[in-house]
């Protein structure tokens, strides 16, 4: 490895997503990463890592306070926003759109540094879609509870088997043009009026 | 005529009203545009979005728009003014142990000279080891340039005596009620928060600093703007039309309706109608004039950015240069004001300024550095 040591400092308040990217970087080699994730150490952070880069999430509501740190910290010498910088607009657009903010300070190799933003765009775009798998799943999740709870309701009340309860929740909710789970939901609020499970 | 797509950026904050109301009750269409708006949680990311192209227009910060406009780092930007928004809605607030500890040295019903004076008291008698922490809303912001003013002309030296921070204006409130910190110098509607949660009492108006308190504009993509003048005309008229309803008392109900939406401020109701409300925040004597088209309120006024300029340099932000003058004066667009409000009377681009004063008895005095 010719190239001189990239020093990254990410500061993430979502500390699982900040993990995920320090392992994309890390993998790309030639980087020493620093994750800070609480707001009140940042100014010490990067005092001592003295980065060459850094990201920040586009939607944090601390990027003006991490902004008024940068202008003050005589470690990092003036960065800039990454967007300036705009000889490729098409990455740029990528960056936002994945919900990156950069700052590269002067002196680090355009090259490098266009391969190391494309890293970190990857990482948090694989993260968000990880995060909406996950928040989907959670949701089946719920849902399935819901119906096995609707579904054992009626097994008691109309003495059915479990695929019968599931058959007529099925043709309830076609007839109402509704979801099953909004069915099954239905159920449960009524049998819990009743007082009768 | 299919209208014409414009998307601009804001925070949630009640000044952003005029453009809220200008898309929402159709003033935006009206004119032929379709204004889209995209809500977002920090300046730097309204910044950037303008920078990159995302955004036509922006509610922005004035110090903000014009150290885009210098070339002052992180990003440079080109913005022009053509009208300002967010005039008379900036306070002070300090935590409830801090009222308690300045209510020990002066009045607070008092005026800001006299607050002050009751600040540098418990500064003096605090010491360096335990300075009094106050936070602004960004380090190029009216908010910190109308508190260090304040600050200075009571004696009390910004980051030796006291410190200043910098924290976003939706954590304000948080951070007075944890004492990480003990004021803020924040817009509306936070500071009527801080006092509705019992967490903070507002004790001196922007007002009260300077009588003209600027402090946001309508900042427009430069180089849209050149490739587009007559929407920015129509913006402008739209944005106009919709500050004027908003001060229109037969309206507040519905402007409270529109301001906590999810999508806009995302309070409860009783927060923006207290927030609306002239009478809810007393300062002594001064009621805070809060009006969105008051005259001269909605002027772009270059006099304003020449101010901040100043205090940009008395706060070591910069160094002067004869050219950033020149960026500041190309910035602010009265012409294109006067020209798209060519048909309202009492739109006379009145300079709110011109008569202003300061807390410490100065007249504005509209000075090239």
């Amino acid at each position: 490895m010719s190239e001189p040591t990239v020093r990254i400092l990410i500061f993430d308040e979502d500390a699982l997503r900040a993990s995920v990217l320090e392992e994309g970087l890390t993998a790309a080699g030639g980087t020493e990463v620093t994750i800070v994730s609480d707001p009140h150490g940042l100014l010490a952070a990067i005092t001592s890592a003295d980065p060459d880069v850094i990201f920040m999430d586009l939607q944090s509501p601390n990027r003006d306070s991490f902004e008024s740190m940068l202008a003050v910290s005589r470690a990092v010498a003036r960065p800039i926003a990454v967007f300036v910088d705009d000889g490729d607009a098409a990455r740029i657009d990528a960056a936002m759109d994945a919900g990156v903010s950069a700052y590269i300070v002067d002196g680090l190799k355009k090259e490098r540094i266009k391969s190391i933003l494309d890293v970190t765009i990857s990482r948090f775009n694989a993260f968000s879609s990880l995060r909406r798998e996950l928040e989907e799943t959670k949701a089946e999740l719920e849902d399935r509870k819901l119906v096995d709870q609707a579904k054992r309701l009626l097994m008691k009340r109309r003495k059915l088997t479990e695929d019968q309860a599931y058959a007529l929740i099925r043709k309830t909710a076609m007839s109402k043009n509704t979801k099953i789970v909004e069915i099954a939901r239905s159920m449960i609020a009524v049998a819990d009026l009743l007082g009768d499970d | 005529m299919k209208p014409e797509r414009v998307t601009a950026g804001f925070i949630p904050l009640i000044d952003a009203a005029p453009l809220i109301v200008a898309h929402e009750l159709g003033f935006a269409e009206e004119a032929g545009i379709e204004l889209a708006l995209v809500r977002e949680s920090s300046w730097a990311t309204l910044r950037d979005r303008i920078a990159v192209g995302h955004l036509e227009a922006a509610h922005l910060l004035a110090p903000i728009a014009i150290s885009g406009s210098i070339g002052l780092p992180p990003l440079p930007v080109s913005v022009i003014a053509p009208l300002a928004l967010g005039t008379g809605r900036n306070a002070i607030t300090v935590s409830l142990a801090l009222a308690e500890n300045l209510a020990r040295h002066g009045e607070l019903n008092g005026n800001a000279g006299l607050i002050g004076q009751a600040l540098k008291a418990l500064a003096d008698e605090r010491g360096p080891g335990d300075k009094v922490t106050i936070a602004v809303v960004h380090p190029f912001s009216a908010h910190a340039y109308f508190l260090n003013y304040w600050l200075r002309g009571c004696g009390i030296r910004p980051n030796e005596d006291v410190v200043v921070e910098v924290l976003p204006p939706s954590l304000m409130v948080d951070a007075l009620k944890s004492g990480r910190i003990d004021a803020c110098c924040v817009g509306e509607p936070w500071n009527t928060v801080a006092q509705n949660e019992g967490v903070g009492r507002a004790v001196v108006a922007c007002d009260d600093i300077w009588s003209a308190n600027p402090d946001k504009i309508l900042g427009v993509r430069k180089k849209w703007a050149e490739d587009h003048p007559d929407m920015v005309l129509k913006i402008v008229r739209s944005v106009f039309q919709a500050a004027k309803w908003c001060d229109q008392s037969k309206n507040r109900d519905r402007l409270i309706d529109i301001l906590s939406q999810p999508q806009y401020l995302s309070l409860p109701s009783d927060q923006v109608r207290r927030s609306l409300d002239e009478d809810y925040l007393h300062f002594g004597q001064t009621t805070v004039r809060a009006s969105f088209a008051r005259p001269g309120a909605t002027y772009p006024s270059a006099q304003h950015g020449l101010w901040f300029y100043n205090q940009m340099i008395e706060n070591g932000q910069l160094t002067h240069d004869k050219r950033n003058i020149q960026s500041i004066i190309d910035m602010y667009r009265p012409e294109i004001y006067r020209e798209a409000l060519a048909d309202f009377k009492d739109a006379d681009g009145e300079e709110m300024s011109a008569s202003s004063t300061f807390f410490d008895g100065r007249a504005f005095e509209p000075s090239i550095v």
